[in-house]
């Protein structure tokens, strides 16, 4: 069991790993049809792990609703609702316009959806009147940055002096400086990353404690 | 936040102020004209350089959530397009809702600018996988998308004719509520070195500035606010437009409530220290 449960695993990601590393430095057609026939695999288990998410997600409810844990009565509506639309799939009309998973999609999932983003806008204003405070120095510099992209971003700010014009400068210098260094920052733990994963350092990946 | 403070001014004070700010100006009415950044006119003016007939890939990464933000910046993007003669071809890397949505929406303005399936545009289907889609797409684009949306052969569609993998296409577009375009950038375009441009939700626009001044990404659409600057340049001035003095009576509204909350706040704070 520990070969199929450890080795093997440890084995697929040693190799895929080098193979994949090695393919982006031979410039030859093999390479690009070795990189087309991984890539497909690549695309299908993510298609089959979709699968293993709605396995996952009925498990997790449905744990819930027979513990009746806190909370519960939102799983069932979960999983209600999930069961709702995947009969809706065998309706005759099926997915197709005017069919039931149409009809939810366009009057159920559009509009909640919506819905929720839109009540974010509210949430975030009270989250800014009540903790936007310029309580030290970095806190004012923050809060004076954050009124000048919002009045920069309107057509409104145009009316002010000089605005519009600090807004893109914070957006294209400090903002693009920062988020620079957060991009070579992540791409090094990346890699870092990759490295122990398919040298088999890192072995989280296969559950268990190790 | 003190509790003095919180009893002078409930949440709900705070979200009936905000409601107001949406509405009134929504009631009102009117639209207003957002000058161009070179940011946003970036992606218009390298849409403006391809030559009649050529085609376009847009890669619509967004579902209705952010539809009230983004549709207005597809709306846009599609009219300049079609006015330009281009062959539209739209798919997703989003999610699955993403295409149904992305359908709906194409289909709408290709009734408004009078563009037929299959010539004027194609819809693909939704690919999962991040990169690993435009990888294989970079190689061949009928190894993985070999049928439309409808299950046409790609083959059979005069707007892919000549498609036969990513590069084929001189420019793309990616229009993103997720993190999507960070794959563009990093597969599409660092692989195998696709024209690209973008449109995103206006909280996601500051990650991608370092992309632009590299030079990756030719143009950025940041928003409602960056759809608008896109209905300007384009001289359709449309929903984005329209929701403008929406927008800036709300950042307004939001400015005036920070600086309330400060002063509220130091005035308590004062007030304690004096006691």
């Amino acid at each position: 069991m520990t070969t199929l449960k450890r080795t093997v695993p440890l084995g697929i990601a040693l190799v895929a790993g080098l193979v994949l590393i090695l393919q982006g430095f031979v410039p030859h057609p093999v390479s690009g049809k070795v990189l087309t026939w991984t890539q497909s695999w690549v695309v299908i288990i993510a298609g089959v792990s979709i699968l293993l998410g709605v396995g996952s997600l009925v498990q997790a409810h449905a744990t819930k609703i027979h513990r009746q844990s806190r909370g519960w009565f939102y799983s069932a509506v979960t999983l209600g609702t999930f069961g709702l639309t995947a009969l809706g799939f065998f309706h005759p009309k099926g997915i197709e316009p005017g069919g039931p998973l149409d009809w939810s999609y366009q009057y159920v999932m559009n509009e909640m959806s919506a819905t929720m983003f839109s009540i974010l806008g509210f949430f975030i204003a009270s989250a800014a009147f009540r903790a936007f405070r310029a309580r030290s120095v970095e806190a004012t510099l923050l809060l004076v940055a954050a009124v000048i992209i919002m009045l920069g971003q309107v057509p409104v700010g145009a009316y002010l002096p000089g605005v519009p014009q600090v807004a893109t400068w914070v957006l294209e210098v400090p903002t693009t400086a920062a988020k620079r260094a957060i991009i070579l920052g992540v791409a090094l733990g990346s890699i870092a990353t990759a490295l122990r994963i398919i040298f088999g350092i890192e072995r989280a990946y296969l559950g268990g404690s190790e | 936040m003190s509790p003095e403070l919180k009893k002078m001014i409930p949440r709900w004070t705070v979200f009936g102020i905000i409601a107001l700010a949406v509405t009134i100006p929504l009631v009102v009415g009117g639209s207003t004209r957002f000058p161009a950044t070179p940011i946003v006119r970036g992606v218009y003016e390298e849409i403006e350089k391809l030559p009649e007939g050529s085609p376009i890939l847009i890669s619509s990464d967004f579902d209705p959530g952010s539809e009230a933000e983004l549709e207005p910046m597809m709306n846009a993007i599609l009219a300049h397009c079609w006015r330009r003669k281009l062959r539209v071809v739209v798919m997703s890397l989003c999610s699955a809702n993403s295409m149904p949505l992305a359908e709906e929406l194409v289909k709408k303005a290709a009734a408004e600018h009078k563009a037929e399936y299959g010539r004027d545009y194609a819809l693909m289907k939704f690919l999962p996988g991040g990169t690993a889609p435009i990888l294989t797409l970079g190689q061949s684009w009928s190894a993985i998308l070999p049928k439309d949306y409808y299950e046409t052969p790609v083959a059979d569609l005069p707007a892919m004719k000549g498609i036969t993998k990513l590069t084929d296409f001189p420019y793309m577009v990616c229009v993103a509520s997720v993190a999507t375009p960070d794959y563009w950038i990093l597969a599409g375009n660092a692989k195998y070195g696709l024209k690209m441009g973008m449109g995103c939700t206006a909280v996601m626009a500051t990650d991608y500035y370092p992309y632009i001044s590299t030079k990756q990404v030719s143009g950025l659409i940041g928003g409602l606010a960056g759809a608008a600057q896109y209905e300007a340049l384009v001289e359709r001035p449309g929903l984005a437009s329209s929701k403008m003095p929406t927008q800036s009576v709300v950042h307004v509204t939001l400015v005036l409530l920070i600086l309330a909350g400060n002063i509220l706040h130091f005035l308590t704070k004062k007030k304690g220290s004096a006691a």
